[in-house]
C-alpha cells in the first residue's frame, strides 16, 4: 500500500491530529517522503468531505471546510434535542443508583446502552470514571451539573429514593442468584 | 466405558459421533465406511447410563440405518425396499454435508483474525452541559417507577403431585399368578381389582396381551364386545 493511503488508515484510525515527525518514526522513513504522501493526500481529498489539515506540526484528518455548516447543525440539533424515553430511563436508573456500570444498566433494561451513554456522555449529564474494582470497566455516574438542575445536592434526595432502591436491589439479587443456580 | 475416546467430554449427537468413527479410520462417507463403523457406533449408543432422552429417538433411528446398511453388505442378495432405500441415502447426504462443514470450519479457522478491520477510536469529548429542557425529579421518579414496572418476575412452576399407576410389569406378574392359582380367569374379573383407575383396565388389557404374546395364556373371547376368558397354556398339575 502507498504511504499516502498509509498514513490516511493511521490518521483516521486515531481521530486525532499526529506530528509529521510521529508520522516518520511511525513509518520509518524521512519528513521530506512523509510531506511527498501529505501533498498526494490532500490532493486526493480534494471535492471531499474530508480534508487533510495541517499546521507548520501536525495534521489531522478533519471535516471538510464546505462541510462546516452541516456539520454545525447537527452539533446543535445533538445537543438540545429532547431526551427519548430509553435515554430518560437510562438516565433515572443511574440517578437512583447513584452511578452504575454498562453491564448494570442493561442487566435492568434489558436493551444495549451504547448509543444513549454516548449522547448522555457528550451533553455533560452523565461522567465516566474506571471503576474502583475493576479498571476496564466504567462507571457511568450523574454529573454535579444535573444534580444541580434537578435542585438537590445527593442521589439520596430524590423522591422515593429508599423504596424504589430497595425494589430494584431486590430484582437485582433475584435474577443474580437464578442466573447463578443455571451455571 | 466407550470403544472409543470421545474427542468432547460432553455427549455427542448421534451424527457427530459417527462422522468421528469414519474420520478416525481416515475413510470418507460412503456405504462400505459406513458398514465398517456400525458396531462401534451400536456400542457407543448403548454405552450410556443417562441416555438424553431428546436424542435417543434419533440415535435409535441411525442405528437402525447401519443394521440396515450392514445387512446388505453382508447380504448382497437383500433386496430393501424403496423406503429403506431412501432412509439410506438420506443418512450419507447428512452425513456428507457435515462432513464437508466441518472441512470448511477448519479452514474458517485459519482465516479467523488475520485482517480484521478497524472503527477509528473514539474522540475525547469535550462535554458541554447541554441539558433538554424538561428534566425534573418527578419526570425521574415516573421514569423509575416505569422500568420498575415492566422489570420480568420469576415464573413459579405450578407443581403438580403425580398419581401413582400400577406399572405394565407388576400387572403381568400379577395376572399370571393369579391365573397359574385358578387356570382360568375372566378379563371382567380380572381388571375389577384394579377398577378404580379407567388407566390400569387398560394396563390389565396390555398385560394379558403381553401375557398371550409370550404364550403363557390362551385368550378368547366368545362374542363381540364380550367378555374374554383367559386359560394358562401350561398344562402343568394344579397345586392345591
Amino acid at each position: 500500500m502507498k504511504l499516502d493511503a498509509q498514513i490516511e488508515a493511521l490518521l483516521f484510525w486515531r481521530s486525532e491530529a499526529m506530528t509529521k515527525r510521529d508520522l516518520s518514526r511511525a513509518f520509518g522513513v524521512n519528513l521530506v517522503a512523509i510531506n511527498d504522501a501529505l501533498a498526494d493526500l490532500r490532493k486526493k481529498l480534494t471535492e471531499r468531505g474530508i480534508a487533510l489539515v495541517e499546521n507548520g506540526n501536525e495534521v489531522a484528518l478533519l471535516t471538510s471546510p464546505e462541510a462546516s455548516a452541516l456539520v454545525e447543525k447537527f452539533r446543535k440539533e445533538e445537543m438540545s434535542a429532547e431526551l427519548g424515553r430509553a435515554a430518560l430511563e437510562t438516565l433515572a436508573i443511574i440517578l437512583y443508583k447513584n452511578g452504575a456500570t454498562r453491564r448494570e444498566l442493561e442487566y435492568v433494561r434489558g436493551v444495549n446502552s451504547t448509543a444513549i451513554l454516548r449522547t448522555l456522555l457528550m451533553r455533560g449529564l452523565v461522567s465516566r470514571t474506571a471503576d474502583q474494582k475493576d479498571d476496564r470497566v466504567f462507571r457511568y455516574e450523574p454529573t454535579l451539573e444535573l444534580f444541580s438542575l434537578l435542585g438537590i445536592s445527593r442521589a439520596e434526595e430524590l423522591p422515593e429514593f429508599a423504596g424504589i432502591v430497595s425494589e430494584l436491589g431486590a430484582f437485582e439479587k433475584e435474577t443474580e442468584q437464578i442466573t447463578a443456580a443455571e451455571l | 466405558m466407550s470403544p472409543f475416546t470421545v474427542k468432547h467430554p460432553q455427549f455427542e449427537g448421534p451424527l457427530d459421533a459417527l462422522l468421528d468413527l469414519i474420520e478416525r479410520r481416515e475413510l470418507h462417507v460412503s456405504d462400505i465406511a459406513l458398514a465398517k463403523v456400525t458396531d462401534d457406533f451400536l456400542s457407543y449408543a448403548t454405552s450410556f447410563n443417562d441416555f438424553p432422552l431428546a436424542e435417543s429417538a434419533q440415535f435409535a433411528f441411525i442405528c437402525s440405518t447401519l443394521l440396515l446398511l450392514k445387512s446388505k453388505a453382508l447380504l448382497p442378495g437383500l433386496s430393501l425396499t424403496s423406503e429403506e432405500q431412501g432412509s439410506i441415502a438420506d443418512l450419507e447426504r447428512r452425513l456428507k454435508l457435515l462432513e464437508r462443514f466441518r472441512a470448511l470450519s477448519r479452514g474458517l479457522q485459519k482465516n479467523l483474525g488475520i485482517a480484521p478491520l478497524y472503527l477509528p477510536e473514539e474522540r475525547a469529548v469535550e462535554p458541554i452541559f447541554a441539558p433538554p429542557s424538561n428534566l425534573s425529579l418527578a419526570l425521574f421518579r415516573d421514569m423509575m417507577r416505569a422500568v420498575l414496572s415492566v422489570l420480568p418476575q420469576a415464573e413459579k412452576l405450578a407443581q403438580v403431585a403425580m398419581q401413582k399407576v400400577i406399572s405394565l410389569e407388576e400387572m403381568i406378574e400379577d395376572l399370571k399368578e393369579r391365573i397359574t392359582s385358578a387356570l382360568r380367569i375372566s378379563f371382567k374379573d380380572f381388571s375389577a381389582t384394579h377398577k378404580a383407575e379407567r388407566v390400569n383396565i387398560i394396563i390389565s388389557f396390555l398385560a394379558m396381551l403381553e401375557l398371550v404374546k409370550r404364550g403363557v395364556i390362551v385368550a378368547v373371547q366368545g362374542e363381540g364386545h364380550g367378555d374374554i376368558v383367559m386359560e394358562t397354556e401350561a398344562l402343568g398339575t394344579p397345586r392345591y
